[in-house]
């Protein structure tokens, strides 16, 4: 067969064998579906659309940003971080809940996974495409899209470098979110757990202000802390603690190894 | 009937060698699921280029084997080796020289079949576009799929999925192709389109399919194994299985007096049983003989004897696959 010839055997061996063309179908899955498409609309309406809504409505009132700066009040700031740091976990949520259960209780993992397809890249491609297409529409995009707004009211746009740092932050934020969900997705055969402890903990972040009375220092170990160094890092306030980063990093590692662990213990 | 049950002889004695012969060797190969046993001490051994017919009820443990071999799960006890590669150890490479078509084959429903066969073909190559666009156009001519390749595989029929799933294992042209029931849930057009592709890989692939359906399995399998309860029965070429282990059996239909002539064959020496099977005008004689010469001489001019009776059939009788399943699996069920 004259193709033949021109074919090169993959290597099959690695931990990671595999993981490019599976990287390419997930891709695949947010271009090819149009999915991208969806999610960026959605999210524009409901982050965005918000503070266009909120300028539209205070159009009549003259606001001013302090002189001499380019940063719009920190009211419009406070808005939109409080807006994606509170919705685009649940998007995270929603977005991948599926993605490793769905795929055991359709059989496509059985599938795919009788190819040289180590489980590692079955999972490490999921978590990186969606790692990556989610910042692009659900943080970036919004931020890009903030700034545009800000200007076509004329309210002054947050400085690139800071909104930069502020999206970082915020994207750090939804790792946590991405990997618990994943990993979550390992361990549970069902949508139910892999949706509810999630929201569950969501809403226990929230509750926990009220055990500060005992514990203090509390809400420096809680994701959406990050959220609110977020806004300070918009409004160009240096970083006040590391504490928050360090815990969301951990956690995110614990639980990307948590999957692969389970993941590799997995009988289709 | 007398089942060939001394073709059990060699399961057991698989050495832990790997032995070029053999592509697939398992010892021992053992499956708990909680209490439940799926699979006790497999010992099995595919010869290199056969087509492998691995038969069993449903539950038998067919399934259960074919995903051990694929690393899909792993085994509770024992182990084994496909290319002389460790499935448990090694899965990830074996997987590279095998072809797989899943009982109920899933595949991901955003992609047409020419996407799905690109997918799966870059797993185990890379190279020029045009020659991955090549050999996905020839696989997919190879099972008639070419006119429906770009089509979204959501509307495709219970054949043409099949014929996919065939495609889809054998685009890289594996040196072993496991296929879990190809041909279940289909009409029998599909079934005839399934084995005929089946029967065309012979030539560079070893094809170790599991079924239930006996007449396929009789017109393609060389080899077979007979699997019941997690437990193997027997493993053997087919036309041993089919030739049996219990001695001869003629059968013979006559007309008029057969009382005369069942006295006479019965006297034998050579004759160890005669069952007798009665009909409207005739009765059918099924008789087991220890002397296959003998009875060839003999049978017929021993039945017309002394006049009164005509015989309308004579012959050896052909032992059928299902003859010998049926038999198998009953008297293995019957004994626990």
């Amino acid at each position: 067969m004259a193709s033949d010839q021109r074919l090169t055997a993959t290597d099959g061996s690695g931990f990671l064998s595999g993981f490019w063309n599976m990287l390419g179908k997930e891709n695949g899955r947010w271009i090819k579906t149009r999915r991208w498409l969806v999610q960026s609309v959605v999210w524009l309406l409901l982050l965005n659309g918000l503070v266009t809504m909120i300028l539209y409505l205070e159009s009549d009132v003259t606001i001013q940003g302090p002189p001499g700066s380019d940063l719009g009040p920190p009211s419009y700031v406070n808005v939109f971080f409080a807006l994606m740091g509170s919705m685009t976990p649940f998007g995270v949520m929603v977005l991948t809940q599926s993605d490793i259960v769905g795929e055991k209780q359709s059989g496509t993992a059985e599938w795919v996974l009788s190819s040289p397809l180590s489980r590692d890249a079955f999972l490490l491609s999921k978590l990186l495409t969606n790692a990556l297409w989610i910042f692009g529409l659900l943080v970036g995009l919004q931020g890009l899209a903030f700034n545009v707004v800000l200007a076509r009211f004329g309210v002054g746009t947050v400085p690139w470098p800071d909104l930069a740092r502020a999206l970082g932050m915020e994207c750090l934020h939804l790792v946590f979110w991405l990997t618990l969900t994943m990993m979550l997705g390992t361990f549970f055969s069902g949508r139910g757990p892999v949706l509810g402890i999630p929201i569950a903990l969501l809403i226990l972040q929230d509750l926990s202000e009220l055990a500060t009375i005992w514990v203090p220092s509390l809400p420096q170990y809680m994701p959406k802390r990050l959220t609110e160094m977020a806004t300070a890092l918009a409004m160009g306030e240096p970083l006040s603690t590391w504490v928050p980063i360090a815990t969301v990093v951990v956690c995110s590692v614990v639980f990307v190894l948590a999957a692969l662990w389970r993941f590799k213990r997995e009988e289709f | 009937m007398d089942t060939p049950r001394t073709l059990m002889q060699g399961v057991g004695t698989v050495n832990t060698g790997h032995n070029e012969d053999y592509v697939i060797e398992t010892q021992g190969l053992s499956k708990s699921f909680g209490e439940t046993v799926a699979l006790r001490d497999l010992n099995l051994r595919v010869p290199r280029n056969s087509i492998f017919g691995f038969l069993g009820p449903n539950g038998a443990g067919k399934t259960t084997t074919i995903k051990l071999l694929l690393g899909l799960i792993q085994p509770t006890a024992g182990g084994g080796t496909v290319f002389g590669r460790d499935i448990s150890r090694n899965s990830v490479e074996v997987r590279r020289r095998i072809g797989y078509l899943a009982q109920v084959p899933s595949y991901y429903t955003h992609m047409t079949a020419r996407e799905i066969l690109r997918f799966k073909m870059r797993f185990y190559y890379s190279g020029p576009r045009e020659a991955i666009e090549e050999r996905v156009a020839e696989t997919l001519g190879m099972v008639e799929l070419d006119d429906k390749a770009d089509r979204p595989i959501k509307g495709f029929s219970g054949g043409e999925r099949q014929r996919l799933g065939i495609a889809q294992a054998q685009v890289h042209r594996p040196d072993l192709l496991i296929l879990d029931e190809p041909a279940a849930n289909l009409d029998p057009m599909g079934r005839r389109d399934v084995l005929n592709i089946m029967d065309g890989l012979r030539e560079h692939s070893t094809v170790f399919y599991s079924t239930h359906i006996l007449d396929d399995v009789e017109r393609v399998s060389d080899t077979v194994a007979i699997l019941n309860r997690g437990e193997l029965l027997a493993q053997a070429p087919i036309g041993e299985l089919l030739a049996g282990g219990g001695g001869t059996v003629y059968t013979m239909t006559i007309k008029g007096d057969h009382q005369s002539a069942y006295s006479r064959i019965s006297a034998q020496e050579w004759v160890s049983n005669v069952n007798v099977v009665h009909g409207d005008e005739r009765t059918r004689l099924q008789i087991g003989v220890s002397d296959e010469g003998a009875a060839e001489d003999l049978l017929l001019r021993l039945a017309v004897a002394e006049g009164g009776a005509v015989v309308t059939e004579f012959g050896r009788r052909r032992y059928e696959l299902e003859d010998v399943f049926v038999d198998m699996v009953e008297g293995d069920n019957g004994g626990k």
